[in-house]
């Protein structure tokens, strides 16, 4: 409640079920969603018992598997989902140094999940500038949805593997292109996707903006 | 050399990000626990913090300096702050007590450019590497 009472755009959850009060923190993740805040959480490395009992809990999360360097699934995922995107990002061989310590390569979907919001801030700094630049609000508000932002990630999906969707960022940003090409991607895949509203009806006003035309019902 | 360090240290070193908005993003993460500690150990530690702690606090815990420049970030939240320079990130609410005088009391961390960014890496850094190693 404390990072939603921040209007926080992003929230990463990095904990397990053993640390985290379960009934509460599903009602409370509703709620995040349905306030537009993307939250992303890391699955827990294999284990099935906890595995099963996060998955409810987590539900409303876009949830983060490991992967290494080459997008393949790090073998310590728990099994993927069914019909469920299962998105990967890099979470193997990440080389952090600190004051005077040799580096030390870690991993984990913790961290891929961080890297995954680290992504997914830079999209929606994207989808930001370019509102600004064009005053069309349609394309910041859809990304800055749950909804959207899975959209935003199936895009940036490289894997031809049927069960993960690893994430590759440059798919979608350039260090050549300005946020204008960045953002008329980013309408291009709403443009594409099912189930959006038309244009015409995405010119409301913020005041009318219906939460429930973007609910991310249709998702899992 | 494989793809994420090919292109995506270059593409986050070049991204022409403008600082016009902010971007909050609150990291919820437990009280950073040696490896070896037991989930019991885990699980007192996450009692005794009383709700959410961000690994911030964690991050110099086997650390007897107190360094002027503030150690703040954990290493998930330095890999964070590299990855989305422009964003203001929250803390989880401090504890009633302090864990130690060594944990830096620091609210709000706030990298707002990709050069404070880089000096900030200069002391606690994430790097993207994503070597072949296995799991």
């Amino acid at each position: 409640m404390w990072a939603i009472n921040k209007e926080v755009d992003i929230i990463v959850i990095n904990l397990s079920l053993d640390c985290f009060r379960r009934k509460r923190s599903e009602s409370l993740l509703r709620y995040a969603v349905e306030k537009n805040i993307i939250v992303f959480a890391a699955v827990p490395p294999y284990d099935f018992q906890q595995h099963r009992q996060n998955r409810g809990l987590f539900g409303e999360a876009i949830e983060i598997y490991s992967a290494d360097g080459y997008g393949r699934p790090s073998a310590f995922n728990p099994p993927a989902k069914e019909f469920s995107e299962n998105f990967t990002v890099l979470g193997e061989g990440i080389y952090i140094h600190k004051f005077s310590k040799e580096d030390q390569s870690v991993s984990g979907s913790s961290y891929a999940t961080i890297i995954a919001a680290g992504i997914a801030a830079t999209v929606l700094h994207f989808a930001s500038e370019g509102r600004e630049s064009s005053e069309d609000t349609n394309v910041e508000r859809k990304v800055h949805t749950q909804r959207g932002m899975r959209l935003v990630f199936r895009y940036m999906n490289s894997s031809r593997d049927g069960k993960y969707a690893n994430i590759t960022p440059w798919k979608l940003l350039s260090s050549f292109d300005g946020p204008e090409h960045v953002y008329k991607r980013l309408r291009g895949i709403f443009d594409d996707s099912i189930g959006w509203p038309k244009a015409k009806d995405d010119n409301r006003e913020e005041s009318e903006y219906d939460i429930g035309d973007f609910s991310d019902s249709e998702e899992d | 050399m494989d793809k994420w360090e090919n292109e995506c240290l270059h593409l986050i070193g070049n991204l022409p990000i403008r600082r016009k908005r902010r971007i909050k993003i609150a990291v919820l993460d437990t009280y950073e626990s040696e490896a070896s500690d037991s989930a019991d150990v885990r699980e007192s530690r996450f009692k005794q913090f009383g709700g959410f702690v961000q690994d911030i606090w964690s991050t110099s815990r086997d650390s007897d300096e107190v360094s002027e420049v503030p150690d703040v970030f954990g290493s998930r939240t330095a890999l964070l702050a590299m990855m989305a320079p422009f964003a203001k990130m929250y803390p989880a609410p401090l504890p009633k007590e302090k864990p130690s005088k060594k944990h830096a009391d620091v609210r709000s961390i706030d990298v707002l450019t990709l050069f404070e960014r880089r000096s900030l890496l200069n002391y606690t850094t994430g790097t993207i590497v994503g070597d072949q190693q296995g799991s």
